[in-house]
């Protein structure tokens, strides 16, 4: 009688764990610091390319940008990312497979509106390529000149777009 | 001999501005006066070796020249000694405050303390804090870009990718990331999963593509 008391209670306590946790987690909303775009861009000597959909109107003018940097005429890009850089976790800016970016918010600059402290890192599949920690400011974006590709050579453009 | 009258009569007659009376009473004294005489002879003397080495006024050089410079001169200094303030302004009342110095200075003063105090708006480039590459055969450089607005960091001495080697790129429309789970899925602008990030433990990430 008293054994079957205890096997009862502990089913009791236990049910509740269980049917927790085969609950659908829902994810974690995160408190936001900023917003940031990033894009691989394909460097080459071409006939320049139209600029992609999608690319920020601060960035209109992003081939000729790009042009007085880097030696080359076409800068295609390959792929696009908006995110959400987070106050306290890991943001990923991913417009790549190959390439892609790792964001950690350190705040926004003291005293603008428009600055944020960001520590980045440059990823190629499994090996960070180099670790950096920036002030971002809007209108003003992060080249990075990344590995020769074919004829010519891959860039990532970061640009902070808001901050809140 | 009175010296400090003598010698001032002495200037006078010889500029000639004694009149004719006062030049012969002078003249008398002279031819009784050696000591007179011979001051007034050394005078004369100094004054015509003055003249044989001095330039008159008229042997001016280029004296138009020397006019027009003179008249620029002066029409320079009336420009300086105009008021800041048109004339016309000067007796209305609303706007003649702008006459006082040294309230134009205090609004200077205080649109310079507003511009100070008052929240930077964007502007100025980018900056790099710090870079660590953990290949030692990597180099980082970075370079300021001012004509393109932009901060660059070169990375030197990273194997190529292959050529053959398509890169893969993504349109990401929508992330959603949980941070219990370290799970990052990304979107596309349909609302299809392209990509879903995990990191490990040591932080590593792992990509898993549809």
């Amino acid at each position: 009688m008293c054994a079957r008391f205890f096997k009862l209670l502990l089913l009791g306590m236990l049910l509740p764990l269980v049917v927790t946790a085969q609950e659908p987690v829902a994810p974690a909303r995160t408190a936001v610091d900023g917003k940031v775009w990033g894009a691989l861009i394909y460097a080459s000597n071409g006939e320049a390319a139209a600029l992609a959909e999608g690319v920020p109107s601060e960035l209109k003018d992003l081939p000729e940008r790009l042009g007085k940097v880097f030696e080359f005429t076409r800068f295609e890009v390959i792929g696009q990312h908006t995110q959400d850089v987070l106050r306290q976790y890991e943001s990923w800016v991913v417009p790549s497979k190959d390439l892609f970016l790792k964001v950690d918010s350190k705040g926004p600059v003291d005293g603008e509106h428009q600055a944020m402290n960001l520590g980045v890192q440059f990823w190629q599949g499994e090996n960070v390529l180099v670790k950096t920690d920036v002030v971002l400011r809007r209108e003003s974006p992060l080249f990075v000149g990344g590995p020769k590709w074919r004829d010519g050579r891959v860039i990532f453009v970061l640009l902070l777009t808001k901050v809140e | 001999m009175n010296p400090t009258h003598d010698e001032e009569n002495l200037i006078r007659w010889l500029d000639g501005e004694m009149d004719e009376t006062e030049k012969a009473r002078f003249e008398a004294r002279l031819a009784t006066e050696p000591a007179l005489n011979a001051e007034a002879t050394k005078l004369q003397q100094l004054g015509g070796l003055l003249k044989s080495h001095l330039p008159t006024p008229g042997d001016i050089p280029n004296p138009d020249f020397f006019n027009a410079q003179i008249q620029r001169g002066i029409e320079e200094m009336r420009q300086t000694e105009r008021p800041l303030v048109k004339p016309e302004l000067e007796h209305r009342g609303v706007l003649g405050w702008l006459r006082m110095p040294w309230l134009i200075a205090g609004a200077a003063a205080v649109i310079a303390l507003f511009a100070v105090m008052s929240p930077r708006p964007s502007g100025g480039s980018s900056e790099i804090v710090r870079t660590y590459a953990p290949d030692p055969g990597v180099q980082v450089r970075v370079v300021a870009a001012p004509e393109a607005n932009a901060t660059v960091l070169m990375l030197d001495g990273l194997p190529e990718l292959p050529a053959a080697t398509p890169l893969v790129g993504f349109r990401v429309h929508r992330t959603e990331s949980d941070p219990r789970s370290s799970l990052t899925t990304l979107f596309s602008d349909d609302n299809r999963v392209l990509v879903v990030l995990a990191s490990d433990a040591r932080n590593q990430p792992k990509l898993y593509v549809r």
